[in-house]
């Protein structure tokens, strides 16, 4: 498996476990994209020498030295702090309460998604995702320019990826006897 | 890339991941995307592209992030029939959508958009029935080809039936199916990393954390495990074989017509034990009942036992270590205590 692979298939559905882990111990929301985009670097990193054995292990693993190292570079931890974070639970058993999600409530949370986008963008997602126009049409069908809707689409798609993240991003799998309807499995 | 002003207090995640949507939303438009791309082939398709990518490797982590997000948002098409229901509703006093104008066409989507806003439920191309069991619980589920599920404790599944095929997926816990035979619709159930295709056929499903189990009475039964870049493991089993599927593969056994009646005692209510290690069947027991059996000693976890129970009849089993194996049990709440003598 190349580390590409790898990396959608093991490390992304584990997002919604890392978030909430970051959130126990570290706190500050808006902290949370930096320690993630770093942590995935790291990881990927790793898995350039080598594809680990236990990506949720390694994974927590190096969240947890992350966290510890930026604590103390922040200096103005006491060493308290620094101990009890140590010894709270950093198990890498982290069981979110969406760890088997069927395919019914993954679409449900990719609806809910959808509705929390402002207008505009969730128009362009709208007719780009779900009716299949291209840039082109979308652009037509809405009065706007194409480089319009191209924005709209960029940020719809952070906006949904940050959704999902928190139930984890799971590859779509492609079943041996998968019907037309793209409609979850 | 973008022509938007940033912000210099966007922190530097937020900046490359700005940067992979616009990227993203710019091969997207080209259409690069459709076929789920690897990587690689994408930025030899754009040189400017590449060079982003190649900055550093946070740049193709947050751009990985996005593409299978956005891959994955493929699934809201399914979401397209319903809405091509409120077009048709609303084309009464429309042209027909070729003739269409813009500015009626843009009514149209408005109002598609906003009754999509405001569905409180999705309604995708198959329904789907949810059937859930509670601690203790068993309950049979007829199915409209005939075939019958018989859902063991703490189990939960969905059951989506259509023209093409019928599938059940094993969200939780252990199902025994029945299937009635069907060569249009191939019968699938879907758990976790085992699937199991039947035509008719009679077996069952358990699983455990990443583990999955089949076990087969009668018939003939696929079980696929989960795709290898070596190709997808699978067997084929017939009456008086289990498969233990897990990330190793799938693993086939054969263990003969009474051990599969063992593993199938819960359809009667019982759990049959022969030479199975005490800790074993605590943790069957548990399955079944709110009060719970706890061993508090690991050496008398080894003791091996025999005999048929009751499943939900946890009294009479610790009621048994007592007399028959000798040992001490504490009632301490809804826990029972089962120590060494």
């Amino acid at each position: 498996m190349n580390v590409d692979e790898w990396f959608v298939e093991e490390v992304l559905p584990l997002e919604g476990s890392l978030e909430r882990f970051l959130m126990r111990n570290w706190g500050v929301t808006d902290d949370i994209p930096d320690l993630r985009q770093d942590i995935y670097t790291r990881l990927y990193k790793a898995a350039l020498t080598e594809i680990p054995d236990n990506t949720k292990a390694m994974m927590f693993a190096t969240a947890r030295n992350l966290l510890i190292d930026r604590r103390r570079r922040s200096r103005i931890v006491s060493i308290e702090t620094v101990m009890d974070f140590e010894m709270s639970d950093v198990s890498s058993n982290e069981a979110g309460p969406f760890q088997t999600t069927s395919a019914r409530a993954e679409l449900r949370i990719l609806q809910d998604a959808l509705n929390a986008l402002p207008d505009r963008t969730r128009d362009v997602i709208y007719l780009r995702k779900i009716e299949g126009n291209s840039q082109k049409e979308t652009a037509r069908i809405l009065g706007i320019s194409e480089p319009t809707v191209e924005r709209h689409v960029s940020k719809g798609i952070r906006k949904l990826a940050d959704q999902m993240g928190k139930f984890g991003i799971n590859v779509m799998r492609p079943k041996a006897k998968q019907t037309k309807a793209a409609c979850g499995e | 890339m973008s022509n938007e002003a940033r912000s210099s207090d966007l922190s530097l995640a937020e900046r490359i991941d700005n940067d992979a949507a616009d990227w993203l939303a710019r091969l997207d438009s080209h259409g690069l995307l459709d076929d789920q791309p690897k990587l690689d082939q994408l930025a030899d398709s754009h040189d400017d592209f590449q060079s982003w990518l190649n900055e550093s490797l946070s740049h193709r982590t947050a751009f990985l992030r996005l593409q299978t997000a956005w891959a994955n948002a493929n699934r809201l098409s399914a979401l397209k029939t319903s809405n091509r229901d409120l077009r048709s509703q609303s084309s009464s006093w429309m042209k027909p959508v070729q003739a269409i104008s813009a500015l009626a066409a843009a009514i149209a989507i408005a109002i598609a958009l906003f009754l999509f806003a405001q569905q409180p439920a999705i309604t995708p191309e198959t329904v789907i029935y949810a059937y859930a069991t509670e601690t203790g619980q068993q309950r049979d589920v007829n199915l409209d080809d005939g075939s019958t599920i018989t859902m063991n404790t703490q189990s939960n599944l969905e059951v989506s039936f259509s023209d093409a095929n019928r599938r059940v997926s094993l969200e939780n816990g252990e199902a025994f199916f029945s299937v009635s035979r069907d060569e249009t619709r191939p019968f699938e159930v879907d758990a976790g990393r085992g699937q199991i295709t039947v035509l008719g056929t009679q077996f069952s499903v358990r699983r455990r954390g990443d583990v999955t189990e089949v076990t087969v009475l009668e018939g003939r039964v696929l079980v696929e495990g989960e795709p290898t870049p070596f190709g997808r493991p699978s067997s084929i089993l017939t009456a008086g074989m289990i498969a233990i599927v897990d990330d190793g593969g799938v693993v086939r056994e054969i263990v003969g017509d009474s051990a599969i009646d063992r593993l199938l005692s819960w359809r009667e209510g019982k759990l049959n034990f022969s030479g199975t290690p005490l800790s074993d069947a605590v943790a069957e027991f548990n399955r079944y009942n709110d009060t719970q059996l706890v061993l508090t000693d690991d050496s008398i976890g080894d003791i091996e036992i025999g005999g048929t129970f009751t499943a939900t009849n946890v009294l009479a089993f610790a009621r048994l270590a007592d007399t028959g194996l000798g040992l001490k049990t504490r009632t301490n709440g809804s826990v029972i205590e089962i120590s060494p003598n």
